[in-house]
């Protein structure tokens, strides 16, 4: 059995003239949901961009499990199904011939599950394309890309413009699909509540470089929002682990990252009347961000 | 009222800067009005990126806005371009060059002789069979006495018609298709809409070159084209409400039944790649077909009945509608869904590659055998290999360079590049062989560069914009 993570980033860089990704490095385990969550711009669908081979990075590897992603090109994309908002499909006029297309490439495409989940999505083989709303779109992307049960799914943004209950049927497909098997779901979306709530791991992206990572719960519950009252200015200016968030007078407001910025550093910097509440994942996204 | 013209003319005053200096040149030369339905297009691409809807709730009636868009549609560019073409005719003077160095091969207009293929090319004239009168400008089929030109009677002409062939394309606008189609009655609906909007476009280019340039050369089809002009255009203004109204109709999908697992499986047959040749190389073989077939019924009916025989411009309008339609029809398909697909770079490359490479061998195709383009001293079989061959290698060229392109301006780009193999195709058949190997080189550095941009271009996978519509890759709402 392939014991090699689903998706491995080493040092990867890509460059533009107005933006820069990385250097970053990632490790995606098999058998597990990871979320990437980052606010417009970046990075996520560059990223994800170049595992499919939508652009070559400037330097740095991917591979997916455990396969380069330009030597092994083939291989990857036998192993990686890719659903994204800019997906098009309507040159091939009905959803019935859409699926016999990507049908041809997929040796394990399963007909009775791609029938199960047009049912759940509420799409037809004799719908037309063109016809069919940005969420109906992306749920033709989704079935093309769920139907073959790859071992590792990239999804980008894959819940925009649909439904609750569709959005409902694709995390479940999602839970199916760790569950069942060891395979992977790699997703990038802007709904973190939904990622806070399926996803084992999350990674933060911010101006191509990659801020927090590790298990959803860890994240969340090493990172705790502080409230203080301090006079001296520069005592808490570029504090590893500590994010301010504002400052009004001598009131503070921030987030820290307990395990490098443990509370107690605060006071030894002249802090008082330290408060500290938990943070969501939401929250602590808008800190990291903002 | 006055808000939505000037907004308008804002918006597509490059179309209208050139518009007006094809006026200008149409009177210095002879030319045709050829761009006379360009105000109409433009007004029907901002009727499909929604432009009426969003203009609705302005506070002016339904009916001002209909009044609106016909001026629009109808009458503006004619009218505008009266100035451009008065000004072009009074400056033919200047531009005549001496009587006694006119041949009548150098002043042949491309229009005038591809229009009327079955006329014999003339002869260069003797110095004293050529008038000494203001206007000497002589077209091939318009020998000295028989058809001389009169400019302002053909510019007249050539502006009444201009604005009833607009009229007739703003009338037929009304039954444009709003949605995709669902059943047959709406495919057979819809088709007969695309027929005659895709024959009215080119339509233009048939028949105002062969319209009287001189009231002694009036024919009885003339005479009911004149008349028909001003039926279209009050047809086109009564129609502007009901057009406005169609604009309006919001139409959505109906509900279908829920797929199983048997249909399915019912719907197999052809998948992948075969389906890929299929679908897309067999539509665009079909759409060349279908494109020189009118091609060749028009001729016929212009020339009354005979044989086009050789015409070279035809050739190269099939090749370049082969070349184009070829490379946009790859690019409709979805870069983005198509790389994700378990093939290499190369073998993606083959695939893309296919569809350009079918419409350019139909384009040859038809060029050489029914054309009869090509090298005479060459068998139409050689003709046809090496026009393939310069047709296919300047097609994945122009592929590969538009899809480097995002913006709209590829489209430019497509139809020079696809314009140069059809003309030199067409026009340089001595150098035929010389042409096929250019293309062969032109094909293999096509190929490289698309293989290039397919590892490295971010803008092979950027949404492709069409003036303002994205008919292939369709922009994500982030």
């Amino acid at each position: 059995m392939n014991t090699a993570p689903a998706l491995e980033v080493s040092g990867l860089e890509k460059h533009y003239p107005r933006f820069g990704l990385g250097p970053l490095d990632l490790t995606v385990p098999p058998g597990s949901i990871y979320g990437l969550i980052g606010p417009n711009g970046a990075g996520k669908t560059t990223l994800i961009d170049l595992i499919f081979g939508m652009g070559s990075p400037d330097a740095g590897t991917i591979k997916v499990c455990g396969y380069d992603h330009e030597r092994d090109e083939v291989a990857v994309k036998q192993r990686a199904a890719y659903v994204g908002p800019d997906l098009n499909f309507i040159a091939w006029g009905k959803i019935g011939r859409a699926i016999r297309f990507n049908r041809g490439f997929r040796p394990t495409w399963d007909d009775g599950y791609c029938a199960r989940l047009m049912q759940d999505f509420g799409i037809s083989a004799d719908d037309r394309i063109g016809t069919l709303s940005f969420g109906g779109r992306t749920k033709l992307a989704l079935l093309l890309a769920l139907a073959w049960r790859p071992p590792l799914l990239v999804l980008d943004e894959p819940t925009t413009g649909i439904d609750a209950h569709s959005k409902k049927a694709v995390f479940a497909e999602m839970l199916n699909i760790v569950r069942d098997e060891a395979r992977t779901v790699f997703i990038s979306s802007h709904q973190i509540s939904d990622l806070e709530r399926f996803a084992d791991r999350v990674g933060v992206l911010h101006k191509g470089r990659l801020v927090a990572e590790g298990s959803t719960a860890e994240l969340v519950d090493r990172h705790v929002q502080a409230e203080w009252v301090a006079e001296n200015a520069d005592a808490f200016a570029h504090t590893p682990g500590l994010t301010v968030q504002e400052r009004d007078g001598p009131h503070w407001r921030g987030v820290l990252d307990t395990l490098t910025c443990p509370l107690h550093t605060l006071e030894l910097r002249g802090a008082r009347d330290v408060r500290t509440q938990p943070l969501t994942l939401e929250d602590l996204f808008l800190a990291l961000t903002q | 009222m006055k808000s939505l013209i000037f907004d308008f003319l804002h918006r597509w005053r490059w179309l209208f800067v050139i518009s007006l200096l094809v006026s200008a040149v149409s009177g210095l030369m002879g030319l045709p009005l050829i761009l006379a339905p360009a105000a109409v297009v433009a007004l029907q691409l901002d009727a499909r990126r929604g432009v009426f809807r969003a203009v609705r709730p302005l506070p002016i009636t339904r009916l001002d806005q209909a009044k609106t868009w016909w001026v629009i549609g109808v009458p503006l560019l004619p009218l505008l371009s009266v100035p451009a073409l008065v000004l072009g005719i009074m400056l033919f003077p200047h531009f005549q060059p001496s009587a006694r160095s006119l041949q009548p091969a150098r002043i042949t207009t491309p229009m005038t002789e591809t229009m009327l293929p079955m006329e014999p090319r003339p002869q260069a004239l003797p110095e004293t069979s050529v008038p000494d009168t203001e206007h000497r400008y002589i077209a091939p089929s318009q020998a000295p006495g028989k058809n001389p030109r009169a400019p302002w009677f053909a510019a007249a002409v050539q502006s009444w018609v201009a604005l009833g062939y607009a009229g007739f394309c703003f009338f037929l606008m009304q039954w444009a298709p709003q949605r995709q189609p669902e059943n047959l009655a709406e495919n057979v609906q819809q088709g007969m809409f695309g027929l005659l909007w895709g024959i009215s476009m080119p339509g233009v280019v048939f028949l105002l070159p062969n319209l009287p340039r001189s009231s002694d050369t009036i024919a009885t089809w003339h005479w009911a084209v004149l008349a028909a002009a001003p039926v279209f255009v009050a047809l086109s203004y009564f129609s502007a409400a009901e057009l406005m109204r169609q604009q309006m109709v919001v139409t959505a999908a109906k509900n279908r039944p829920q797929a199983t697992t048997e249909s399915l499986a019912l719907s197999g047959g052809l998948t992948g790649i075969p389906l890929y040749i299929v679908n897309f190389a067999g539509r665009i073989v079909l759409m060349v077909a279908l494109i020189a077939c009118v091609q060749i019924i028009m001729l016929r009916w212009m020339s009354q009945g005979n044989a086009p025989g050789h015409n070279p411009a035809a050739g190269v309008q099939v090749s370049l509608m082969g070349m184009m339609i070829g490379a946009t029809i790859a690019e409709s398909v979805g870069m983005r869904a198509l790389r994700a697909l378990p093939l290499s770079t190369v073998k993606l490359a083959l695939l893309l590659s296919l569809v350009p490479w079918a419409g350019a061998f139909s384009g040859a195709f038809v060029s050489a055998v029914f054309c009869r383009a090509g090298d005479p001293s060459l068998s139409i079989w050689v003709n046809l290999g090496a026009q393939s061959l310069a047709l296919c290698g300047w097609a994945i060229l122009a592929l590969s360079i538009t899809l480097h392109i995002s913006s709209g301006g590829r489209l430019f780009v497509l139809m020079l590049l696809s314009f140069i193999p059809g003309i030199a195709i067409q026009f340089a058949v001595q150098y035929t062989v010389l042409i096929a190997a250019i293309g062969l080189v032109t094909g293999c550095a096509g190929f490289a560069l698309l293989i290039r941009g397919l590892r490295k271009s971010s803008a092979f996978y950027r949404p492709r914009g069409f003036f303002g519509m994205t008919p292939g890759q369709p922009t994500a709402v982030r």
